[in-house]
């Protein structure tokens, strides 16, 4: 089977007046589907830049990106657009939702540039935010919401095109530690229950060691590349919280729904 | 749940003052254009009725000034010269006099009397038909008959005036008159016209001038005009009638139309001259406000690029969000300027029994097209470059 996410070779220089920063050296990366991955590394490392590489929105000097074996370099004009609207989903650390816009049109967004009518939309949109807990606050503009609710909204953004992987940047940098676990239970889960491939880019322990796969950066190179040895799961039991409790509610029913919608081929889960 | 106001507008409403000053500059700049454009609407409408009345005529004339302009009286006998030619259809005489002699000055045409003879009308109407006055119908009553005097038909900005109506009694230049028939609105030249017989015409001119007593008037009009057969070529005619009668001046239809023409242009160069500011200073505005909304949502455009935004759907959103704040400046500038069209036209009316702007669809319709494509013209250089924003970088601004 193709691998979702294949790097080779890839490197990336900047400039900043006078220094030319070698951020990625030459990185050999393979992500199969349903891999749930960290990256971690001080910053600096090349983290962010090899996302960046990955989901098509910075270019690579050398070396090649290919998602789902379509080498994305070889992609002109719109089609680059087409399959950063299609394939790859993307969670930044400041939410980066578009202030006027509802939750439920921030979610619509990547369907609605990829010419869906607005009625299936919506529907799409709404089932994607019940499946992260808020079914409740789709009416709400990011300012009216909190931060973990405003990081749900985005990845239910990332998730509403059914991508083949979800690429976030730091998706806890700006949540409060108890938030952020809760954050990163929510991908687990949506790894676990929908085979959805995550990559995660981050600098926290707390993150890391809760996916399946790390690896690690040092000054653009890929200096390990390990399993982590027993996933905590749901061990560290959060405590109740607000943001979750409608999310633990309508997990079960509308998981099932989601599933059969996006893939009635498969069987649910990968377990 | 309710159906939320789309995004675009969203983005227009979200710098209200700033949305609204440049709303405001277009809006200035298509009042202008509307209320001139009526000015100028009006002055076209009498210029092309004016043309089209011209268009088939040949002015015979002694003294080589325009018969619209000249006051001088020639020989009706003039016409003798050329009744003889094959390609004459008709000739046709009148006097043509100001209604009021103290009028010194009015917009457009100020209001005439036109002494004509109804059995030449007649003729030639039906030798030449639909040429003559295809824009002058009877909203009521008829000709008066060939010999009649002391009857009138008048035009609908002077029968509104006096209060007149068919078989009624009107007192033009303190002499009464039968008012035998009103023409219906031509918005041109006969609008504001009394027409009498040649006769009648004649009393006015004694009573105006002295001089006009000591004189045998009965053979004397304002213009002879020669009609050509349908299909003559009037400008060749014209030149063949000035060969023979080297000691006329004869005006053939072009050089009849063209000082008219040069009325029309200024006043269309007027309307070119606002549509210019109206296009600067619109036009910057929009340039200056699509500027600030890209680089304020630089970021945004980011995002949208990350989630499957292309170059063109960017574009579009931006470019679309530029030519909705010119249709708004347009529609209100329109709607603005047509309400002081209407309440100048009263004033107008009152003061002197005549509209001045005539406003009319092709106006505004072209001056809300001209405002759209304007903001959307003006949104356009701001528009590629924020298509043009490469996410990566989009996504670090502030």
């Amino acid at each position: 089977m193709t691998a979702v996410v294949e790097t080779r070779n890839l490197s990336k220089t900047y400039r900043l007046g006078r220094n030319v920063i070698r951020a990625l050296d030459g990185v050999d990366l393979t992500v199969e589907r349903g891999e749930f991955i960290s990256i971690v590394g001080r910053s600096g490392c090349g983290k962010t830049t090899l996302l960046n590489l990955i989901g098509g929105l910075d270019q690579p000097d050398e070396g090649d990106v290919l998602i789902e074996g379509v080498d994305i370099g070889s992609l002109n004009g719109s089609r680059l657009p087409r399959l950063r609207r299609d394939k790859i989903g993307f969670i930044f650390q400041e939410f980066n939702l578009i202030p006027t816009l509802t939750a439920l049109e921030n979610v619509e967004l990547p369907l609605k540039y990829a010419r869906v009518s607005g009625r299936e939309r919506r529907r799409r949109a709404q089932e994607v935010l019940a499946l992260v807990g808020l079914g409740e606050r789709m009416g709400h503009r990011p300012a009216e919401i909190s931060g973990g609710e405003a990081q749900r909204v985005a990845v239910a953004r990332a998730l509403v095109n059914n991508p083949a992987v979800v690429l976030a940047d730091e998706p806890t940098g700006e949540l409060d530690s108890h938030t952020a676990l809760d954050l990163v239970e929510l991908m687990r889960d949506l790894n676990h229950r929908l085979d959805q491939t995550f990559i995660l880019v981050t600098h926290d322990p707390a993150v890391s060691e809760r996916t399946d796969r790390l690896i690690r950066l040092h000054d653009g190179r890929i200096i390990a590349d390990e399993r982590v040895a027993a996933p905590p799961g749901p061990a560290v039991k959060p405590a109740p919280s607000p943001d979750l409790e409608p999310a633990a509610g309508l997990l079960g029913s509308v998981i099932q729904a989601f599933l059969d919608l996006m893939n009635p081929q498969k069987p649910a889960g990968r377990d | 749940m309710k159906k939320p106001m789309p995004e675009i507008l969203r983005n227009v409403f979200r710098r209200k003052l700033r949305t609204g000053l440049t709303v405001f500059g277009i809006t200035i700049g298509i009042f202008a254009l509307v209320v001139l454009g009526a000015m100028a609407e009006k002055v076209n409408f009498l210029v092309s009725g004016a043309e089209e009345f011209l268009s088939q005529r040949i002015a015979l004339t002694e003294e080589g000034s325009h018969p619209f302009v000249s006051t001088e009286l020639i020989p009706q006998a003039l016409a003798d010269r050329v009744r003889g030619l094959d390609e004459v259809a008709c000739t046709e005489r009148d006097i043509n006099m100001l209604l009021d002699p103290d009028e010194a000055f009015s917009f457009g045409m100020p209001r005439m009397i036109s002494g004509a003879d109804v059995r030449e009308i007649e003729h030639c109407e039906k030798v030449v038909p639909g040429r003559l006055f295809s824009n002058v119908a009877f909203a009521g009553g008829d000709w008066w008959e060939p010999g009649e005097q002391r009857m009138t038909v008048l035009g609908v900005d002077i029968a509104d005036d006096l209060d007149a109506r068919v078989g009624g009694t009107v007192t033009i230049r303190d002499r009464d008159f039968v008012v035998s028939g009103i023409l219906q609105r031509s918005l041109t030249g006969p609008d504001n016209m009394a027409f009498v017989s040649l006769a009648d015409a004649r009393v006015f001119l004694e009573d105006q001038r002295s001089i006009y007593r000591e004189v045998d008037l009965s053979d004397k009009v304002s213009n002879v005009y020669v009609i050509p057969k349908v299909g003559v070529d009037a400008e060749a005619l014209a030149e063949r009638i000035q060969d023979e009668n080297p000691d006329l001046d004869i005006l053939s239809p072009n050089e009849l139309v063209a000082p008219l023409e040069t009325n029309s242009a200024i006043f269309n160069f007027m309307i070119i001259g606002v549509a210019m500011v109206a296009l600067v200073v619109g036009g910057l505005s929009v340039i200056n406000t699509m500027i600030m909304s890209v680089a304020e949502r630089v970021r945004e455009i980011g995002i949208k690029k990350a989630v499957g935004a292309t170059d063109f759907d960017i574009l579009r959103e931006y470019l679309l969000e530029a030519a909705f704040i010119g249709f708004i400046g347009g529609a209100i500038g329109l709607g603005l300027g047509a309400l002081a069209v209407r309440f100048l036209n009263d004033l107008a009316q009152d003061a002197t029994g005549t509209p001045i702007f005539v406003l009319t669809t092709r106006l505004l319709l072209g001056s809300l097209v001209f405002a759209t494509a304007l903001g959307t013209v003006a949104g356009f250089f701001p528009s590629m470059r924020a298509s043009r924003l490469k996410p990566v970088e989009a996504l670090k601004a502030e």
